[in-house]
């Protein structure tokens, strides 16, 4: 327990500094933010489109649409807001820049993936709650679930990306597997997961998480399935144990890089 | 040999050398398909949904639309990248360099970036054809279509340059210009019909899409792949030429305008 006191108070100071080194430049910081709410209404321009002319695709109507991307927006963002690094953790492993976590007596998981903020994650954080606010499916009810939907998608988001960019500690060149990765589920979790059925539903509730932080988030926040949320903290859980098991029997094989930086 | 010629000749040496570039990292370029491929999946499985109890909508059938989207992607994926390149040059000043030498800068821009593009389009083509081949069945239209469409394509391509050239050329006037390509590739995804035809929007968005030149770059090439008439490719020719015409003389305008205001500081 101590040490989960611990390790929470030093991710707090790790985020407050990222935080401020983010406001250091506000245009930039305002300017990302915005943009990224500009980029996902223009990706949502299509379903606003399609629905004028379909009224609905396999049991999914427009609201259903406003919640998915809510919870997946919101959940991407509070994932790449505090551990921005996420993407980007098979280049520091291939880069050999994973020295600068070792050196902390901290866990290095959690501080390698933390020490970077994604400014532009906030717009998709702003984007969910503007959605879900329009989304009609507003109670205290529904706002609680979609609350906890929104971090555990987090927490499912940050495990994935943290194993697939452990696949590095392997093999040469996983940094392009990473990117596949991390692009496949955040686009496969944009559609509504229903249209797929046999194999290709298997892989996206295993291989590509995609319809645990998309579909199943969804109808637990519309038909209030309280129950369910058990489920998929349950499934939060086991993933995030997972990359944890996965990431430090990676980092028995690191090997440091010749490259010679320095973390300011 | 007279004058013409010799440019073209000269141009073509510069697509040439892009096109070997191109080859060189061709598992980059296969590398970057498998996201169309990832994208054009998902959408044979929502039309798939959509056409479930209909064999058509809006005149369009199933297969139509896949092969539509094959072509849009492709397009969009392997249209010459200008508009951060010819705004760094700017910012930066190197574009000065380029004024002393042989050729027009915004012509050897176009062609040196039109080498990658034509290779990118093959192979992004060929990978979203083999994908939809597989899962839905042949294109509904004869082969020989993909001549004259390969001419749209290339027309596109020019219109395209146009425009990202004149956003990269404001970087004569503002500091930064990535925001204005940021909202102009955004424009260009909903009004250029990138994941859904014109024939699915509202009447009054068909409507303002037609006075733009935008779905002229997506749209204008796939319509004609599924639904090849003659008289819609003339058409489709035509509205290309006027508006590169327009713009190209806005661009040559604001270039000339421009290297006069170009100061070069330290070296």
């Amino acid at each position: 327990m101590r040490f989960i006191k611990s390790e929470l108070r030093f991710l707090a100071h790790v985020w407050r500094l990222n935080l401020a080194s983010a406001m250091e430049y506000r245009v930039n910081f305002l300017t990302q933010a915005i943009m990224m709410i500009i980029n996902n209404a223009f990706y949502f321009v299509f379903w606003v489109l399609f629905f004028e002319r379909f009224n609905q695709i396999k049991g999914w109507a427009f609201q259903d649409i406003l919640l998915l991307f809510s919870v997946v927006t919101v959940g991407f963002g509070l994932a790449f807001t505090f551990f921005g690094n996420g993407n980007r953790l098979s280049h520091l492993i291939e880069e050999g820049q994973l020295d600068y976590y070792l050196v902390l007596p901290r866990d290095v998981m959690l501080y390698s993936l933390a020490s970077r903020t994604s400014v532009a994650a906030i717009g998709d954080i702003i984007f969910g709650v503007l959605m879900f606010f329009i989304s009609g499916n507003v109670s205290l009810q529904s706002f609680i679930l979609w609350i906890s939907c929104s971090f555990l998608v987090a927490g499912i988001m940050v495990a994935y990306v943290s194993i697939v960019g452990s696949i590095a500690f392997w093999t040469k060149r996983a940094k392009v597997l990473s990117e596949q990765a991390i692009n496949a589920v955040l686009t496969f979790s944009l559609y509504p997961n229903q249209i797929f059925v046999g194999s290709v539903r298997f892989i996206l509730f295993t291989i590509v998480p995609a319809g645990f932080i998309s579909s199943i988030p969804v109808e637990i926040i519309r038909d209030l399935k309280s129950w369910n949320l058990l489920l998929l903290a349950a499934y939060t859980i086991f993933i995030i144990i997972l990359s944890r098991v996965i990431f430090n029997r990676g980092l028995r094989r690191y090997e440091s890089g010749n490259l010679f930086n320095v973390n300011m | 040999m007279d004058k013409i010629t010799k440019k073209i000749i000269k141009y073509w040496a510069i697509t040439r050398v892009s096109i070997n570039n191109a080859f060189t990292y061709i598992g980059e370029v296969v590398y970057r398909s498998t996201f169309m491929l990832v994208l054009l999946f998902i959408f044979i499985k929502l039309w798939g949904a959509v056409y479930v109890d209909n064999a058509s909508f809006e005149g369009l059938s199933y297969s139509q639309v896949i092969w539509y989207l094959v072509l849009t992607e492709s397009i969009l994926l392997s249209k010459i990248k200008a508009g951060n390149l010819i705004s760094n040059e700017v910012i930066t000043g190197k574009l000065a360099y380029t004024l002393g030498k042989p050729y027009h800068y915004l012509l050897y821009t176009f062609f040196n970036g039109l080498g990658e593009s034509l290779t990118r389009l093959f192979i992004d083509f060929a990978v979203g054809s083999l994908l939809v081949l597989v899962l839905i069945g042949p294109l509904p239209a004869h082969p020989l279509v993909l001549l004259p469409i390969l001419l749209t394509i290339l027309l596109a391509f020019i219109l395209d340059y146009c425009m990202v050239s004149l956003i990269g050329l404001l970087a004569f006037y503002t500091e930064d210009v990535s925001g204005f390509l940021f909202i102009y590739q955004k424009i260009l995804f909903i009004l250029g019909g990138l994941l859904i035809p014109l024939e699915f929007f509202p009447n009054w968005l068909q409507e303002i899409t037609h006075y733009l030149p935008f779905d002229l770059v997506l749209y204008g090439p796939a319509k004609l792949l599924i639904d090849f008439s003659l008289d819609g490719f003339l058409q489709v020719v035509l509205q290309q030429t006027m508006w590169i015409l327009i713009l190209g003389i806005i661009l040559e305008f604001m270039y000339r305008n421009g290297t006069r205001r170009l100061c070069v500081n330290g070296g």
